[in-house]
């Protein structure tokens, strides 16, 4: 499909930032010339399917993005069999190539190999479907009040259709207390970061290297004294010292882009670099002088990374 | 107790360890395989695993667990592997014809070979199990589109599955899905078909025992012709995603060394946080 066969595009708002995120992308490549239609349902499998490819029935858009969440995943892929079309995952770019054809960059192998994929047969009312993670583009266009960044430059028109499955007071309506055939017995929070990796600033992030809880602590101790956000690779969340999974960055983790993001003792496999691409600064404290990190750093440092750490609690008193 | 009727999809995948030496040919611009040791993807062992500890409890009916690859004719030895752990049967799909497939032909072709393993067997699976995300692809697609094919519930990201009322031969089944922020316990009964983590469990290793009672067991490899399909559904030409270039990508960056000292590091990175503003 060219892209300038896109003139409608819907953006499934899940009741989380990645709605903006997708909205700014989507503007940057495409413009004004596009129409963009945004469907309001948070957070509940049945109907948000089922309004999707309604909606989708009804407007007929060209390319349908969703945000990779966990109930983003099982939508999108859901979508495209029902619609039968193709659904481009978790991409970290969508372009225009020089033959003005719609373009979605996809990692593969945790994020060691990209690849272009095409989805040739897209048409209104047969979409190309995207999902993209949270965190992969910035926000510049808010949807609504309260998320991390605000309204930074002009947004699109926006047509919001609100399907909201959630009920004035944030809980779910008896109705909507499914998925397929299965029933929601129960939902339990999860133990949860003290701070947001997501619009943090200035992340801190802890690899297998901190070698013990104790440093771990301390990293954690210094994030919160410099207003930044302590993270983990997932070598350092198996290793039991307290991380915890909601501020692991990577494949399987998030995505994130702070300002700057000191990574202390972490080898820089693909699986975790691919999550601080969009990062400003990137330094690097790593006791390997070949460190896979520092290739895809702008400052490095071959030292111990507890040595660095309490030289910089000891400068900051 | 109830026998549980249950299929793992099971991905053969280049091993994980060695990603950081993939290559890709410079001439075809596909990934190079050859030479490539390959493993089982680590979710589909993780599914086989529950699998094989939700059918085959110790003192109650052993139900039956078969496990299902769309692979190369060169992948069954992971079968093989599979059958060794403890699955009671394998079938391999293989056929050119199948090859370049995406989700969407993927999914649609192992749903094909689902329903005409349930129509020999005459049973239908109570549970589908497969990882959430392959090591290599890992698009996160292929349980759930499988399940859209066959008309089934779906749910991914299941970090637990329990059988709460087996003891009085229910067959309610209860699966913990993990979101961002809070943890969602569904139960119905099946069929459904079930994405897990893999933090589900921890696969048992294949044992010299098992290895033996493999060979006696039945591995099914089938082509093209053998499933009721649409050829113009499987395989590249049935794909509604087709690939383009294939790059490693670029950073952009390269690492300055400014510093001499730990504590010189240390008064760097203060000043870059600095200048950023923060
Ligand atoms: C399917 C899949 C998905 C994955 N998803 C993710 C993901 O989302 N996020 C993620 O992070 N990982 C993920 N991984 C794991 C990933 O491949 C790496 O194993 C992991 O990122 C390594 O973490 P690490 O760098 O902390 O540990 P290691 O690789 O063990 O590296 C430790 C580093 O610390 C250095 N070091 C040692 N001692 C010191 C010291 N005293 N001071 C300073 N440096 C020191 C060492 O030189 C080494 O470079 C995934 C893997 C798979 C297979
Ligand atoms: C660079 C690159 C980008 C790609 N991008 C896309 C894309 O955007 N959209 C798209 O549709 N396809 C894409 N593909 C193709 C896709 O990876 C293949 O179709 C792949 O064979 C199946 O998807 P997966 O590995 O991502 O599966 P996932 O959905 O991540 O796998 C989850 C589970 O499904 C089961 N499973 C998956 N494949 C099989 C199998 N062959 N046999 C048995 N069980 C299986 C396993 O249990 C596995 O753990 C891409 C491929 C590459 C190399």
């Amino acid at each position: 499909m060219k892209a300038d066969d896109i003139n409608k595009i819907l953006i499934l708002d899940q009741g989380d930032p990645v709605a903006g995120q997708l909205l700014t992308k989507a503007a940057a490549v495409f413009g004004e010339k596009t129409e963009y239609v945004v469907l309001k349902a948070h957070k509940t499998h049945n109907i948000a399917l089922r309004m999707m490819e309604q909606t989708v029935r009804e407007e007929n858009p060209e390319l349908v993005l969703i945000g990779a969440t966990a109930l983003g995943e099982e939508i999108a892929p859901a979508l495209g069999v029902r619609l039968r079309t193709g659904v481009a995952a978790h991409c970290v770019d969508i372009r225009v190539n020089d033959e003005g054809r719609l373009t979605f960059l996809i990692p593969a192998f945790g994020g060691r190999v990209i690849g272009e994929i095409f989805i040739p047969d897209a048409k209104a009312g047969q979409p190309a479907i995207a999902t993209v993670k949270p965190g992969i583009f910035q926000q510049r266009i808010s949807l609504y009040d309260g998320f991390c960044r605000t309204d930074i430059g002009p947004a699109p028109s926006v047509r919001i259709i609100d399907a909201d499955a959630l009920a004035a007071d944030g809980s779910i309506p008896e109705g909507s207390k499914t998925q397929g055939a299965f029933r929601l017995a129960e939902i339990t929070p999860r133990q949860r970061a003290a701070s947001d990796i997501a619009c943090a600033e200035l992340i801190l992030c802890g690899g297998y290297g901190l070698g013990n809880e104790e440093t771990w602590h301390k990293l954690e101790a210094l994030a919160d004294k410099l207003n930044g956000a302590a993270a983990c690779t997932r070598a350092a969340l198996d290793a039991g010292w307290g991380c915890t999974e909601d501020t692991m960055i990577g494949t399987s983790g998030r995505a994130v882009s702070p300002e700057v993001y000191v990574g202390f003792g972490i080898s820089g496999a693909a699986h975790h670099t691919c999550g601080i691409a969009g990062a400003g600064r990137i330094i690097s404290i790593n006791t390997d002088k070949d460190a896979e990190a520092f290739a895809a750093s702008d400052y490095k440092g071959v030292f111990d990374a507890e040595q660095v750490i309490d030289a910089l609690l000891d400068q900051i008193k | 107790m109830m026998d549980m009727n249950i299929l793992v999809l099971l991905k053969p995948v280049p091993d994980p360890e060695q990603e950081r030496d993939i290559q890709i040919d410079t001439g075809s611009g596909r990934i190079v395989r050859e030479g490539v040791k390959h493993v089982i993807d680590p979710e589909s062992r993780n599914a086989l695993e529950a699998a094989l500890q939700l059918a085959k409890k110790p003192g109650g009916e052993p139900g039956f667990v078969a496990a299902l690859a769309m692979a190369p004719a060169q992948m069954k030895d992971k079968l093989t592997e599979a059958l060794a752990m403890g699955a009671d049967e394998a079938y391999l799909l293989s056929d050119k014809a199948f090859g370049g497939a995406d989700t969407y032909a993927t999914s649609y072709t192992l749903a094909a070979a689902v329903r005409k393993i349930e129509a020999e067997k005459e049973l239908q699976f109570d549970l589908i199990l497969a990882g959430t995300s392959s090591s290599d692809g890992g698009t996160s697609h292929v349980a759930v589109q499988t399940a859209e094919w066959l008309g089934r519930t779906h749910i991914s990201n299941v970090c637990s599955i329990e059988l709460p009322d087996s003891a009085a031969g229910g067959a309610l089944i209860r699966a913990v899905k993990r979101s961002e922020e809070v943890m969602l316990t569904f139960e119905g009964e099946g069929p459904a078909v079930i994405g897990v983590t893999r933090d589900i469990n921890k696969p048992r290793l294949v044992t010299a025992m098992g290895i033996i009672k493999a060979r006696k067991k039945p591995l099914t490899v089938w082509n093209i012709e053998d499933l009721v399909i649409d050829p113009d559904k499987a395989g590249l030409a049935g794909s509604p995603t087709k690939p383009g270039r294939l790059f490693k990508p670029e950073t952009g960056r390269t690492a300055k060394e400014p510093w001499e000292t730990p504590e010189e590091a240390a008064a760097g990175i203060l000043e870059i946080i600095r200048e950023a503003g923060i």
